[in-house]
């Protein structure tokens, strides 16, 4: 039993990491994906490349690049901001393509709507592009969201104190390791099970929930 | 049932003024030169075969498409001039508001209610306050007949409601012109009276419209002009008892003569 508490009480830091890769990661993918969808040359080079940058190197690769070749003035992060810096980084590429996708995803007469109207671009976004994104975006996000908490895991290989380094820790000292990995991995189904469980409830018939199959129980 | 001819006063600058206008995609010549003026309150109707350019040319006229050459003025603004667009993005928008646009798919907000997507222009771009919008939403919808279908997303209304709607969103902004790009042909044939209706009674009031239409029977009965595009060029431009009666070129001979047997 005192494996499991054990393991439990790394939940947190693994928590911690998860909510704030998540967090940067689409702070950072905002503005990248509209310099993606920008009609500006130069800008949409450089959101191309940030995001092949990021989803083409591997998480694990950007984790040691951050936390052992970041230092400025003396400061080199800790294992935990260089967890999520990495982790958050390499999401950004991946969320940004989400956030495109559902962009994209409306048809161009939605503009051409708006631009007959006149609407201003704050509008013709808010109140008329982004909520019929939403749906594509959200998927994507939600989905990487999800892959995105196992992924925590590789964190452990930089120091942080996650349950993979618990679990790793136990087994050193004696523990039976497909005992503890067994838990370990149970932890993250449930916290991915959790996740996609809460997902589905937040979008199931939400006013942008667009699923063909709703939206012909709604016309009839 | 005849409307008039282009009889009513004529002012000074016509609403709409056209010279040799032409789009190209690539190699491919869509419009090769188009001149055209409408009257204030005049109502003109564009028939002519799939793919002559009838779209395009409407669609340059507010310029959602940009023409390659020519000369754009409309309501006594010029838009486009030689090869290119003569306004700035304020005067663009400024214009667009007082010419209203009608597509062929709808194009109706869809996360919106029919209510709401009247009022989203009226709220966002001409500042009126949301009460206010709501009323001229609500007189709008009840006068193209939608009176009780105000709260309903436009999934939940036949292609003839949705076109209402469009209609009547584009009539809340007090448009000066009517651009209607073939309204009726995403629809029902059994559903499009009622669209045929809104638009007839609109061009009775004065509006000034520019109809691209496969309705040759509508397009008779409502217009003070047709207008025939075949192949990127405008080959007749006359009242409808002409245009439909002593057809003149081979080129209308052959499309009246086409349409009326896909009709029988």
């Amino acid at each position: 039993m005192s494996i499991l508490w054990q393991l439990l009480q790394s939940i947190p830091t693994t928590l911690m990491l998860w909510l704030g890769a998540q967090v940067l990661g689409l702070a950072l993918a905002i503005p990248v994906a509209a310099g993606r969808m920008s009609k500006n040359r130069t800008i949409r080079i450089i959101a191309i490349w940030w995001i092949e940058i990021f989803r083409g190197i591997p998480t694990l690769v950007l984790l040691f690049i951050v936390f052992f070749g970041l230092s400025v003035n003396n400061y080199s992060p800790s294992a935990m901001v260089a967890g999520i810096l990495g982790l958050g980084f390499s999401s950004s590429g991946y969320i940004a393509e989400s956030i495109r996708a559902g962009f994209e995803a409306v048809p161009k007469q939605q503009t051409e709507a708006c631009l007959a109207l006149s609407l201003p671009l704050k509008t013709r976004l808010g109140k008329v592009l982004f909520p019929q994104a939403l749906p594509v975006v959200s998927e994507g996000v939600v989905s990487y969201s999800i892959h995105l908490l196992k992924e925590t895991a590789l964190a452990s290989l930089i120091g942080v104190v996650d349950i993979m380094t618990v679990a790793y820790y136990l087994v050193e000292r004696g523990v039976d390791g497909p005992t503890v990995f067994f838990f370990a991995g149970m932890l993250y189904l449930i916290g991915c099970t959790l996740l996609a469980w809460f997902a589905h409830l937040v979008g199931r018939n939400g006013p942008h929930d667009n699923r063909p199959s709703l939206r012909k129980a709604r016309a009839a | 049932m005849t409307s008039s001819p282009s009889g009513s006063a004529e002012s000074s600058a016509p609403a709409i003024r056209v010279q040799h206008m032409t789009k190209s995609y690539g190699e491919t010549q869509v419009l090769r030169g188009v001149d055209l003026e409408v009257s204030k309150g005049e109502v003109i109707s564009i028939i002519g075969p799939s793919g002559s350019g009838k779209s395009t040319f409407i669609r340059c006229i507010n310029l959602l498409e940009e023409p390659t050459s020519g000369l754009v003025e409309v309501l006594g603004q010029k838009l486009f001039n030689g090869d290119r667009i003569v306004v700035n993005k304020k005067e663009l928008r400024e214009f667009r508001s007082r010419a209203g646009m009608v597509f062929q798919s709808f194009n109706l907000f869809p996360n919106l209610t029919a209510l709401d997507n009247v009022s989203l222009g009226q709220i966002h771009t001409l500042g009126r306050s949301k009460a206010e919008a709501d009323e001229k939403s609500a007189q709008l919808l009840t006068r193209v007949g939608l009176a009780e279908r105000m709260d309903h997303k436009p999934s939940q209304l036949s292609g003839g409601q949705q076109q209402r709607v469009a209609i009547a969103r584009a009539l809340a902004m007090d448009p000066e012109v009517m651009l209607f790009d073939e309204p009726t042909s995403a629809i029902d044939p059994e559903l499009r009276v009622e669209v045929l209706q809104v638009m007839k009674q609109l061009a009775d009031e004065g509006m000034t419209m520019l109809v691209v239409t496969h309705e040759l029977r509508f397009a008779e009965r409502i217009s003070d002009r047709v207008v025939f595009i075949a192949d990127g060029e405008i080959l007749e431009c006359a009242p409808p008892e002409q245009v439909f009666g002593g057809a003149k070129s081979e080129r209308l001979r052959q499309f009246l003569a086409a349409v009326e047997e896909t009709e029988l």
